[in-house]
């Protein structure tokens, strides 16, 4: 540790990120003066591969033992430098990165000079950090070979079968009673029309006969702990009331149930019983029993029903069951916006007023018509249906919980109902309200074209208000058209919401289990929204399909298998390798206070007796290595490894000698 | 020689239309939020009660404020808007068009564009400190009421009269009546 | 007993007493103390003058508010247009330092300044709010069963929704159920939330647009069999009432639709006489609605 100190300090131009705004020259300069700096330089882009070079000779030409890079986040670029670094020939943990893009270029991009004082404390700092850097060793664990999936949509289906098929144990966890999501509602696919059952169903019925995978329906993730490669997940199988190994699904207890209450896949169109598949190609094919609705009449257990089987047993309880697994993806989807909330649409109010997805259930061969459209209120066949495009989409009412974004889907699945009923119902006309069409996918386009050619009529304007006629139940569309510069008020028989998607409710017990995050649109956010879309910040989790943004069916059939592709390749390796960033115990000087194991927000501190006396100890692969046991310490026994007091206080001595 | 409606040959020119890019800076500096957030949906239009009985179009008012064509001050379909806000409330990029109109009226008014019946009661108010002020008739039924013939306010305590003037007088507005008036006649 | 500086306006000591006088006398069934409010002035009105120049809009608010909070006041008011101006100047004085310190830039010409130390409240919002709907329909004296009431919220009550506290302006319930607990039915009515066209400088301006929209309305109102028209803003209670007269002499169109404003029927429901909540004061006469009730 007494060798004398020669950090080389590498500042990135970042092309005029950084440059544009500040001199990088003058910065390197100053650099120089600053004790332990034995060489200094800059370059145009020091994360590519001449700039890597640099480093590298740098270290061997002068003789170096640290590094700091003056350049972006190290979210960004650390793991590039610190490989560069190790390739030089110094330990990787001896290099420091010192950020003067994001927190400094980017935002005082209009005061320049405040910046490169900015620039200059933050590698002075970085320099003097690098001095007491510490070489550390990276430690590497086994990964278990089993994967968990949780939510089986197509998301969940897809990434499970590619790590299936890529041989590896994948538990599938749904919390519905059967698999295949919102894309089971669906009747046909834009743009192709080909039937989501006849796509979906033999990809269910594969996950059902796939011998790697382990399906639990009904079922939710309680908690999981652990770390990449070792992730122990509690899983509650809610029960059915129904012996999943006895139950033939002969449906004879869904004959003899007299309860009726509205079924939730069908978003309460018609009817179910409180014994009940959601829908008649339910994978897995069992019944269940909803014991909110159930008025243990016993009918279900006679003779005539489920008799002999003995598959029901109104006490069954939950079970949890532990799970050992190295990757987990999370594959949770979306929700539909609740356009109730906008009242000047009348949803709920007006019977002819519904939404995308009940209009898909309307329309489907297995919906509850039979894919006859009808008009809710009176069965008849509309003649004239509006479509109100972007309900809740692209719009900042905050006060109505509308969403900025571009749902993406709803352009394309409008023009989809436009085309099946102009199909479906002789003389319909479809009227589209759009501001802008965005049909951006391979063959959207086109299918544009043809539903203008069969005869949708598209009128660019929002809709300002639907009211009803209390007779009729028709409905009046009051809306500009906008080409034309004309108030339009429209008689219609039935008008579709194409409602916006949102970030499902149902994630956010996720999203806390395994520490992610979302963006500002409320979904899970990525690694990197263009490299890394299908990771997370948490070692070993990534994201399929519609929970971590809006997509249509071809764009999370990819995402999910990139996921698949992403959390295969630690359990192929075998290991994995992890930050030495964690907390150690001086055990000498440990009281055994145990104010370390409440303060762990990741119970990764433990207390164990050594030698006849109580002491803390940290888990190093469950620790993340956020310090917060150290600065709770009241013997200060514990040592944040790489972010140690000495560190800190020499940056913020650093700091203070610029002042 | 052209017939009407034709234009002359050597009037074609390019370049001819130009726009005011500061008007919509201007306008949301008056109060008009998000004014530049507008994508022209025509929720605001639709919407509108005098869409139907009159000229005023919203979408169209914030159209020409985007593109910064003037002109829009001297519309005078600009003054009938009534306020309602139900263009307000209902548009998707949370712009209040209401108050976008407003601060052109605000604007327009700067520019001696506003009409007379506005300056009058602002006649009124600097004289009596009430835009509708009490009448002989009223009095009397006040008093029936119970109630003193003139109510509580700068009727009765008219020394608070010259506050409201020295306000009207520093914010410009006095000026502006003046000179309207005195144009006026 | 809850006192507050009655803000009154314009309209309603102006031309329409009667709203003044009930307002004070209903609301001391309830304990409210509604007072003098000295040295107050127009609002002033927000369409008409806000139209000329915000910011001297705001500051004559401002001078307003600034009177009750020397006494330590909150204002109570009972016209639409006067919370729009005082409501609003004063939730965006307290939201915004810069607007503030501007403001308060003209107020130092009169030695005044902007603390924001009170709040402005619709007294509608106190009745439905403090007051509640169940001690409303314990202050009945005299149900007002089987009258149908078309009700005219007015438009600066509700809206815009981001400035208030009422939530969404489409289909509001609170001043339905503030009249449903006088025994009266609310009647559902083509374009309840409609303007009734006077605001915004319109009826000063061009006041036969403005009766146009007021024709609508009233069109509507008596399509639905509606006996009486009850608001909470007295300048849309004159729009309605003495638009009356205009539009049958302009358009020739007859309604004779009684117009109240709730605290009048709110005083009717507490068995007031008419003429102590000046009814006969009206353009159109309220005697067959007297009669349908009393």
């Amino acid at each position: 540790m007494d060798e004398e100190k020669r950090i080389g300090v590498f500042v990135c131009h970042c092309g005029t990120n950084i440059a544009g705004v500040i001199d990088v020259k003058a910065l390197a300069e100053y650099a120089k003066t600053l004790p332990n700096v034995a060489y200094a330089e800059d370059y145009t882009y020091v994360c590519s591969t001449p700039g890597q070079t640099m480093i590298r000779d740098a270290i061997k030409e002068h003789n170096l033992n640290g590094t700091v890079v003056a350049a972006c986040s190290p979210r960004l670029h650390e793991p590039t430098f610190r490989k560069a670094t190790e390739e030089g020939g110094v330990n990787q943990f001896l290099f420091s990165m010192a950020n003067i893009r994001e927190q400094n270029t980017w935002v005082h991009m209009e005061e320049p000079e405040k910046a490169m004082q900015k620039a200059k404390d933050v590698v002075r700092m970085e320099v003097a950090r690098a001095s007491m850097l510490e070489p550390l060793t990276a430690k590497t664990v086994p990964v278990e070979k089993a994967a968990l999936v949780i939510g089986a949509g197509i998301a969940g289906i897809q990434a499970s079968l590619e790590l299936a098929d890529a041989g590896i144990k994948t538990y599938l966890v749904e919390k519905e009673p059967s698999i295949g999501g919102m894309m089971s509602r669906l009747d046909k696919t834009f743009p192709t029309l080909d039937c989501s059952q006849c796509i979906l169903t033999p990809k269910m019925v594969d996950v059902e006969r796939n011998p790697n995978i382990e399906l639990m329906t009904y079922s939710e993730v309680e908690d999981v702990s652990g770390y990449i490669g070792n992730f122990d997940v509690t899983i509650r199988q809610k029960s059915r009331y129904v012996y999943e190994d006895k139950c033939n699904g002969c449906g004879k207890c869904q004959e003899v149930c007299p309860v009726s209450r509205p079924n939730e896949f069908d978003l309460g169109l018609q009817p179910r019983k409180a014994a009940y598949v959601p829908f008649p190609q339910a994978v897995p094919l069992k019944f269940t029993i909803d014991m909110d609705s159930c008025i243990k009449c016993d009918l279900c257990k006679t003779q005539e029903a489920c008799g002999d089987l003995e598959a029901i047993d109104f006490d069954k309880p939950d079970e949890l069951v532990t799970v050992k697994v190295g990757t987990i993806i999370v594959a949770t989807g979306f929700d539909m916006y609740d356009v109730e909330r906008k009242e000047e649409w009348g949803y709920k109010v007006f019977d002819n007023v519904v939404t995308g997805l009940e209009m898909e259930r309307l329309i489907s061969a297995s919906g509850p018509t039979g894919g006859n459209v009808i008009r809710p209120s009176d069965g008849q066949k509309p003649k004239s249906v509006g479509f109100v495009l972007c309900a809740g989409s692209r719009d900042q009412d905050e006060e109505d919980g509308a969403k900025p974004y571009c749902s993406r889907v709803c352009c394309m699945y409008s023009l989809k109902h436009a085309h099946q009923l102009i199909e479906k119902i002789p003389g319909c006309v479809p009227y589209l309200f759009y501001m802008d069409i965005r049909s951006f996918g391979k063959a959207y386009e086109e299918f544009y074209y043809r539903i203008q050619n069969e005869g949708g009529k598209f009128i660019r304007g929002r809709v300002s208000r639907i009211t009803e006629d209390p007779i009729t139940k028709n409905l009046t569309v009051t809306a500009e058209d906008t080409l034309l510069g004309q108030l339009l008020e429209m008689e219609l028989d039935m008008v579709v919401l194409a409602n916006a998607v949102v970030p499902a409710e149902s994630t956010q017990k996720i999203k806390t289990l395994l520490t992610l995050s979302n963006s500002p649109d409320g979904f899970l956010l990525e690694a990197h929204p263009k490299l890394n879309p299908m990771s997370t910040t948490t070692d070993g989790v990534f994201l399929a399909g519609m929970c971590q943004g809006p997509r249509d069916i071809p764009d999370v059939v990819s995402h999910a298998a990139a996921a698949a592709a992403a959390a295969s390749i630690p359990i192929h390796r075998g290991s994995v390798t992890l930050e030495p960033i964690f907390a150690i115990v001086d055990q000498e000087h440990c009281g055994g206070c145990a104010t370390c194991i409440g303060l762990c927000p990741y119970g990764a501190t433990e207390l164990n007796e050594v030698d006849g006396k109580l002491v803390a100890s940290v888990n190093e692969a469950k620790c993340k290595g956020c310090g917060t046991c150290g600065s709770g310490c009241p013997s200060g026994a514990i040592k944040m490894q790489h972010f140690t007091n000495e560190q800190i206080m020499s940056e913020i001595e650093a700091f203070a000698q610029g002042w | 020689m052209t017939s009407e409606g034709m234009r002359d040959p050597k009037h074609y020119q390019l370049g001819k239309t130009q726009f005011d890019p500061d008007l919509i800076k201007e306008v949301e500096a008056r109060g008009g939020k998000n004014a530049q957030m507008c994508y022209q949906c025509g929720t605001c239009t639709a919407g509108c009660p005098m869409t139907q009985r009159s000229g005023l179009r919203v979408r169209t008012v914030m159209r020409k404020a985007n593109l910064g064509m003037r002109e829009v001050l001297d519309d005078p379909d600009l003054w009938l808007c009534t306020t309602c806000y139900t263009c307000s409330d209902r548009c998707p990029r949370r712009i209040i068009a209401t108050d976008a109109i407003i601060a052109l009226r605000n604007i327009a008014t700067q520019e001696h564009k506003v009409p007379m019946s506005m300056i009058k009661i602002m006649g009124s108010i600097a004289k009596t400190g009430h835009g509708v002020p009490n009448s002989e008739g009223n009095m009397k039924k006040r008093v029936l009421l119970g109630l003193p013939e003139n109510p509580p306010t700068t009727h009765t305590y008219p020394e608070y009269i010259k506050d409201i003037n020295k306000i009207l007088e520093v914010t410009g507005l006095l000026k502006i009546k003046e000179e309207m008036e005195a144009e006026s006649q | 007993m809850k006192e507050y500086n009655f803000f009154l306006g314009c309209i309603a000591p102006n031309r329409y007493p009667g709203i003044e006088a009930s307002a004070v006398k209903t609301s001391r069934k309830f304990d409210i103390d509604l007072q003098d409010f000295k040295g107050a002035s127009c609002c002033p009105a927000p369409g008409a003058f806000g139209s000329m120049d915000v910011d001297a809009w705001i500051a004559l608010g401002a001078r307003n508010i600034c009177l009750s909070e020397k006494e330590g006041k909150d204002i109570a008011l009972i016209c639409n247009g006067c919370y729009k101006s005082l409501f609003e100047a004063n939730h965006r004085l307290k939201a915004n330092p810069e607007l503030k310190e501007k403001i308060n830039s003209i107020l130092a010409n009169i030695d005044t300044e902007f603390q924001g130390s009170i709040e402005v409240r619709h007294l509608i919002d106190i009745l439905y709010n403090d007051v509640g709907t169940e001690k409303v329909k314990e202050s009945v004296e005299q149900p007002l069963t089987g009258l149908n009431v078309a009700i005219h919220y007015g438009c600066h009550l509700l809206k815009p929704k981001f400035d208030r506290t009422f939530g969404s302006s489409e289909r509001p319930r609170f001043f339905d159920e503030l009249v449903e607990a006088l025994g009266a039915t609310s009647v559902d009515y083509k374009e309840k939330m409609m303007c009734c066209g006077a605001g915004g400088g319109v009826r000063s301006y061009k006041v036969d647009l403005a009766l146009d929209m007021c024709n609508e309305k009233l069109y509507n109102m008596v399509q639905a069999n509606a006996d009486v028209v009850v608001n909470v803003c007295p300048f849309c209670h004159l729009q309605l009432d003495r638009g009356q007269v205009e539009i049958k002499e302009k358009f020739g169109d007859v309604y004779d639709l009684p117009v109240l404003h709730y605290n009048q029927l709110l005083g009717i429901a507490q068995g007031m006489n008419p003429e102590e909540l000046g009814l006969d004061a009206h353009e159109i006469s309220v005697e067959p609605l007297l009669a349908k009730i009393l």
